[in-house]
């Protein structure tokens, strides 16, 4: 349709091209201008500007409406929204609506003016866009701390006081040590503390105050715990999940190796600029675990797009948003997303910018890759140390003759290395199913002699041949449902087989086959997963004589075994060390896998059906988003261009963005509460002195504030913590006064620290370590409370409170739109569309999840058991022991009394549940 | 006719022709409501947005979300069921009377991709049943439906809905969230959210899954998107209650009674710390409304009161067990919505992966036999 269209359009253009030149001047006013008014400007001038557009103005003509597409560019009809309108290319798009066209002649003077330059005397010198005037995207320029204030030792104190003052209000008093060292452990590290952690704080703050604090604060800061529960923050804000969505909702084979990677990057304090050009770019810095990124949002896997070609286009544009939303919403702070089909709304964006940013990114598909992982990524390290063993194996095995090693998704076939010009591989099966069979030789293990972009042939007997599963798929490099198949006609002795002739003649020692070779490099926990459609085969290689010689049969193993007494031994532990590599060395994992970019155009109207203008990549023009890349510039030279661009001192955004996020997590509502839309409609900032303030000290820290002895590098996101949570507004106590409230229902003015109700995974962690079941390890494959299930099914829970799942719920396993039963229902995020914060909500469900569930009822029984250990005999004691287990602190003596009458008549458990469930376990004081 | 000098360039823009076709779910929702979309989906409110352009946004009270709240229009309609055919129903068999699909028959559809989802395109069929006109309206109507053609007259059709998408869980998506991707609101989350319930004692929204299982998209056809997850459908059927309603098998309800009590004087010692606490009280409330919902939930599961004339009329026995089960959910639909209850959504299909037809209204090679077998 489209293309018709332009034809068309094309065709108009060229018949009135052969008489414009030369035609009489066109006058703006005398020519044009009655044109516009009778047709036009009703609807696209002064007084309304239907769809953004106005053609009253030259610069309104440039610029274009919300579609994006200029109205008017000079010189170039056929480039000319304007045109194309109101010549009815498109149906759906023509101009004037409901009415007759403009007449040809008018058409034809419209077009020969914009041909001739747009000529519109008074107006040459106005330009499509001005910088905007919108708060954010103005430089950070550090300002002054205010001095009205000054007994504040804490800058951030200053400024918070100031409009304080300003409101007639005041800072509370300080919090007690207790109220402070749980506040600041599960705020820092998403854990309460144990209670002697808290009796020694109380007892070290009695002494030795803020000194004792701090050292509190340092010694949580240090814990590997903080990058978990930092970690947790931002897998939120990119909607990070183990599973596709859509439809099967497959898992993402070992996406959960970026989990990792965030985790330590916090606990590494890596500075942020590092941490963003990592995880945009981390293949070519030896980070490609960070990658995940890129792909953490939800995509539908190619069998659920379907086989129509624009349906694929349609799914790839899909994919291209949701990677352009995760760079938008966690480090640029805006709703970059609403610029797919037209010029955002509110910001300066444009369509040509989304598309521009689109093409930065049109080297990243979603799927699995080896990463790049540095020669000192512990990865890497394990698995060199593994490979080495492999290869002292094979050593041994070679002169045993050939072997054959299960890949778990693919089979590796060790033959004698053999130089030949053709390879035949004869099944015993009489069909065989196979999606690749690639040939290596001890030359370069990694180039495929059988590939067909190799230079390599494959031909099997075409009698054999199977409907839809044509030769050409068995070695062309693709992987997956799209195999070659080959069955040998009914009751004759022929076997399948077939045979590949090289390039030119070449040494080959390895074979390796697949029936399904994408599911192993993708996904996991399917029932039926990596079966192999073929069984023993026999591999024959061609001589100079042109006779077939037998290479190795993989079926002569028992044979082999009892000629070499070790070799079922040695291929025993070859094959277990087969399983430790692939779980703990470099694997396959989830975190995007690169293509070569093709040529990004502008998509009109967002369709992928509607081409544009072809765009370079960039980032915002805003903002001076130009990149200096070559023409065809690869995937990763664009994305490391982009991150420059991103992380760059001048870029407004990013500072601001990050400090304002750390703030939120600090203090439950960040100075700009939309933490990912600082555009127009977002929020404005509450201090935005504070908040340049920071976000200046962050990428430039100032060597006299807080802390001297402290490592005061560029970005640290441990140093903005640590001054947020040593400052007084964070260290007051969190009870409501009457006079405040009256003023500042919701405190953002933060005269008090406002309590919340705690996240799912605080709850939930918090109930482990209180029964002393919490696991400390940090980090690898999560644990699972769902079955395996078949394809096309839903995941199912089976165990979400057994002894496997009691580690922090950071590890269970984040399936997209899948309910635990139990923590979903505390705002747990679905992880379908990215979300800047999560909501607080309050619902019976929730009151039924943790008063009735499997989980809870066995954890209380398993605090009371911990507490009478504890207490030895004495039920008093027991009782004091679950409150300090479980909050923290002593019961008072009614406390104590009440909670004595429910565990005589019932037992400690009945207590321990009244516990977990009470308003001051599940809010942060 | 709406005067359309009386609608503002916003609404105008609303009702733009190609607007409307680009973002109307099964949700007209997909449209008023859009104009409800908190990005940030938190209750409290925000700071006013820097361009002065606030959102409409409910005004929830954080210590009863669920409360009653009047809409912006004076609209008859109180109550939302929605009965949702996985599959899905073919509409040119059913109600959508084609007579040129008779014409066509046997032959390649013109204008068609020569692929599409499946893979090359099959030949047109014309409807397997006949259509006769019914009621006083004339309305036509296949005969795979006698009884629901009877009361044509009742009803409003409208065939006016199309999507880009042929994929089911896609299509799932945007018929109930008005998006073909995940993680939007459904549309039960979205009329909670923006008018809460009428019975403070029954989920605002419940979604009662077929007796066959989950449909294709699972908990993203009611899930809460982006909203408080307190707007969520709660899903239960006849047979099964929601998760962790009843107390634990070994806690005698004495027992369970006492560790309430004991929770709700620990809450309120708490609270005497913490005076005015909005959330602190909507806490210990929510806590009532679950002890409310251990006996109204049961109540309304529970059938036996029905007479055995509403128990026939229903089919609840007499045919196979899945019609029974079915049958059964539908009386609780309609026992739900008695009650007050918001949004019901009643799944009748489950997910297709069972084969062709039988598990929902799937039916690819064999409508005649398994629409006739679903109807």
């Amino acid at each position: 349709m489209r293309l018709n269209g332009l034809k068309l359009l094309a065709t108009v253009a060229l018949s009135m091209g052969s008489t414009c030149v030369h035609a009489q001047k066109i006058v703006y006013d005398r020519d044009i201008a009655p044109i516009l008014n009778e047709h036009c400007i009703h609807c696209h001038g002064e007084d309304e500007q239907e769809s953004g557009l106005r053609l009253d103005r030259r610069a309104g003509m440039l610029r274009g409406g919300d579609s994006g597409l200029a109205a008017v560019v000079p010189g170039e009809p056929m480039k000319s929204y304007l045109v194309e309108v109101i010549n009815h290319v498109d149906e759906d798009m023509a101009m004037p609506p409901d009415e007759e066209r403009i007449p040809a002649d008018q058409i034809k003077l419209i077009t020969d003016w914009i041909e001739a330059g747009a000529v519109w005397p008074g107006q040459m010198q106005e330009v499509a866009r001005e910088k905007s005037d919108h708060w954010s995207f103005q430089p950070v320029v550090r300002p002054t701390l205010p001095n009205s204030n000054n007994h504040w030792e804490n800058p951030i104190d200053l400024f918070l006081a100031d409009k304080l003052k300003e409101k007639g209000l005041a800072f509370s008093n300080l919090a007690d040590a207790p109220t402070l060292i749980r506040r600041a452990a599960i705020v820092l590290t998403g854990l309460p503390p144990t209670p002697e952690e808290t009796s020694r704080f109380t007892s070290d703050y009695a002494r030795r105050g803020k000194q004792a604090y701090s050292e509190l604060i340092d010694r949580l800061l240090e814990s590997p715990h903080f990058g978990e529960r930092w970690a947790q923050h931002w897998l939120d804000v990119i909607r990070w999940a183990e599973t596709n969505g859509s439809e099967s909702n497959m898992y993402r084979k070992n996406a959960w190796i970026y989990r990792d990677y965030v985790i330590r990057a916090f606990n590494e304090d890596k500075p942020y600029d590092q941490f963003l050009v990592e995880q945009i770019a981390g293949d070519t810095l030896g980070q490609g675990d960070a990658t995940g990124y890129l792909v953490a949002g939800s995509h539908v896997p190619v069998a659920t797009v379907g086989q129509e070609p624009s349906a694929r286009r349609q799914a790839r544009a899909d994919r291209m948003d949701e990677i352009l939303q995760t760079v938008g919403a966690s480090a640029m702070g805006l709703t970059v997303g609403c610029a797919r089909c037209h010029n955002h709304k509110f910001d300066p964006i444009s369509i040509q910018d989304y598309y521009a940013m689109s093409a930065v990114f049109q080297g990243v598909e979603f799927g699995s890759r080896f990463p790049e992982l540095a020669e000192s990524h512990p990865r890497r390290v394990r698995g060199k140390e593994l490979y080495a063993k492999i290869s002292a194996l094979h050593q041994r095995l070679a002169p045993m003759g050939a072997w054959e090693e299960n890949w778990i998704g693919y089979k590796e076939f060790h033959l004698p290395t053999t130089k030949t010009s053709k390879v035949r591989i004869t099944f015993n099966w009489n069909g065989v199913r196979l999606d690749e069979i690639e040939i290596f030789g001890p030359a370069d293990r990694q180039h495929n002699l059988a590939l067909a972009s190799n230079g390599a042939s494959a031909f099997s007997p075409p009698e054999m041949a199977v409907v839809r599963a044509q030769i050409d798929r068995v070695n062309d490099g693709e992987y997956g449902t799209q195999a070659w198949g080959c069955k040998a006609p009914a009751k004759t002795k022929q076997k399948p087989y077939i045979e590949f002739t090289f390039a030119e003649p070449a040494a080959f020692n390895r074979i390796r086959l697949s029936t399904n070779r994408e599911d192993y490099l993708e996904t996991d926990y399917l029932e039926g997963l990596h079966k192999f459609n073929f069984d023993g085969y026999r591999v024959e290689a061609l001589d100079e004589e042109g006779n077939w010689n037998l290479v190795g049969t993989s079926m002569s193993s028992v044979n082999q075994n009892k000629r070499h007494t070790e070799r079922a031994a040695l291929l025993e532990e070859l094959q277990r060390l087969i399983a430790v590599v692939s779980e703990e060395g470099p694997t396959p994992s989830f975190v995007a896998r690169f293509i070569k970019p093709v040529p990004t155009h502008v998509l009109g109207r967002g369709s992928p059906e509607n081409p544009r203008e072809q765009v370079a990549p960039a980032g915002l023009q805003e903002l001076d988003g130009t990149l200096t890349l070559p023409k065809n510039s690869t995937g990763r030279a664009r994305r490391q261009a982009f991150a420059a661009w991103l992380t760059a001192k001048d870029n407004p955004l990013t500072s601001r963005v990050a400090v304002n996020r750390l703030w939120h997590h600090v203090f439950g509502q960040g100075i700009v509460t939309t933490t990912s839309d600082f555009g127009a409609a977002g929020a404005l900032p509450s201090h935005p002195a504070l908040l340049d303030w920071l976000a200046a000290e962050f990428m430039a820290p100032s060597p006299t504030t807080d802390a001297p002895n402290h490592d005061r590098h560029a970005w640290s996101m441990r140093n903005m913590i640590r001054m947020m949570v040593m400052s007084h507004a964070f260290r007051q106590q969190s009870v409501p006064r009457a006079e405040a409230i009256e003023i500042d229902s919701t405190a953002s003015l933060l005269w008090r620290f406002p309590p919340k109700r705690l996240e799912a995974e605080v709850i939930r962690d918090g109930i482990l370590r209180a029964s002393g079941k919490l696991q400390d390890k940090v980090g690898g494959r999560s644990y699972r409370i769902h079955n395996v299930k078949k394809r096309y099914s839903q995941w199912q829970v089976i165990n979400n409170f057994g002894p496997e799942t009691w580690r922090r719920m950071l590890y269970q396993e984040r399936m997209r739109r899948v309910d635990d039963q139990i923590f979903t229902a505390f705002d747990f995020p679905d992880c379908g569309q990215v979300r800047a914060r999560r909501p607080i909500s309050t619902t019976p469900l929730q009151a039924l999840n943790l008063m009735n569930s499997d989980f809870v009822m066995q954890q209380s029984t398993l605090i009371a058991e911990r507490a009478q250990e504890h207490a030895d005999g004495d039920s008093a004691a027991a009782i004091d022991r679950c409150f300090e287990l479980i909050l923290g602190r002593q019961p008072t003596p009614p406390e104590s009394q009440a909670c004595a009458e429910v565990a005589s008549r019932d037992n400690l458990a009945s207590v321990c549940r009244a516990l977990i469930n009470s308003n001051e376990f599940a809010f942060l004081p | 006719m709406m005067n359309p000098e009386k609608i503002s360039p916003h609404g105008r823009r609303l009702l733009d022709r190609r607007n409307f076709l680009g973002t109307a779910g099964l949700s007209t929702m997909g449209l008023a409501l859009t104009s409800l979309l908190d990005q940030d989906g938190c209750l409290g409110a925000d700071a006013p947005a820097a361009g002065g352009v606030d959102p409409i946004r409910p005004m929830i009270d954080p210590s009863n979300p669920y409360a009653a709240r009047s809409p912006h229009f004076d609209v008859p309609a109180k109550q939302v069921l929605v009965i949702y055919c996985p599959g899905a129903v073919s509409h040119v068999d059913t109600f959508d009377y084609k007579p040129a699909l008779e014409k066509l028959h046997g032959q390649k559809p013109p204008e068609l991709p020569a692929v599409t989802f499946e893979g090359p395109s099959g030949n047109i069929a014309k409807p397997f049943w006949k259509f006769s006109p019914r009621g006083e309206s004339g309305k036509m109507v296949s005969d795979l439906l006698p009884k629901l053609g009877e009361q044509v007259d009742d009803f409003c059709f409208f065939h006016a809905l199309s999507t880009d998408t042929s994929a089911h869980p896609q299509g799932e998506n945007f018929m109930n969230t008005g998006f073909t991707m995940e993680g939007f609101p459904s549309f039960g989350s979205w009329v909670t959210y923006a008018l809460g319930t009428e019975n403070q004692e029954l989920p605002a929204f419940v979604a009662i899954n077929d007796p066959r299982g989950l449909a294709r998209s699972g908990k993203n056809n009611f899930g809460n998107g982006f909203l408080p997850a307190a707007f969520q459908g709660t899903d239960f059927t006849a047979s099964n209650p929601p998760n962790n309603l009843t107390r634990p098998g070994l806690v005698s309800p004495e027992a369970d009674r006492r560790t309430v009590d004991l929770l709700a004087r620990l809450n309120a010692n708490h609270l005497n710390r913490y005076p005015g606490d909005a959330n602190l009280a909507g806490r210990i409330a929510s806590y009532e409304l679950a002890g409310k919902m251990q006996t109204s939930v049961p109540d309304v599961m529970d059938l036996s009161g029905e007479t055995q004339a509403t128990l026939q009329a229903y089919g609840v026995e007499g045919g196979s067990e899945l019609r029974g089960k079915y049958a059964r959910n539908c009386l609780l639909a309609r026992r739900l919505l008695e009650q007050g209850v918001r949004v019901v959504q009643l799944f009748n299909g489950s997910d297709p992966s069972g084969g062709n037809g039988i598990t929902n209204w799937d039916s690819h090679s064999n409508i005649a036999d398994t629409h006739a077998m679903q109807a």
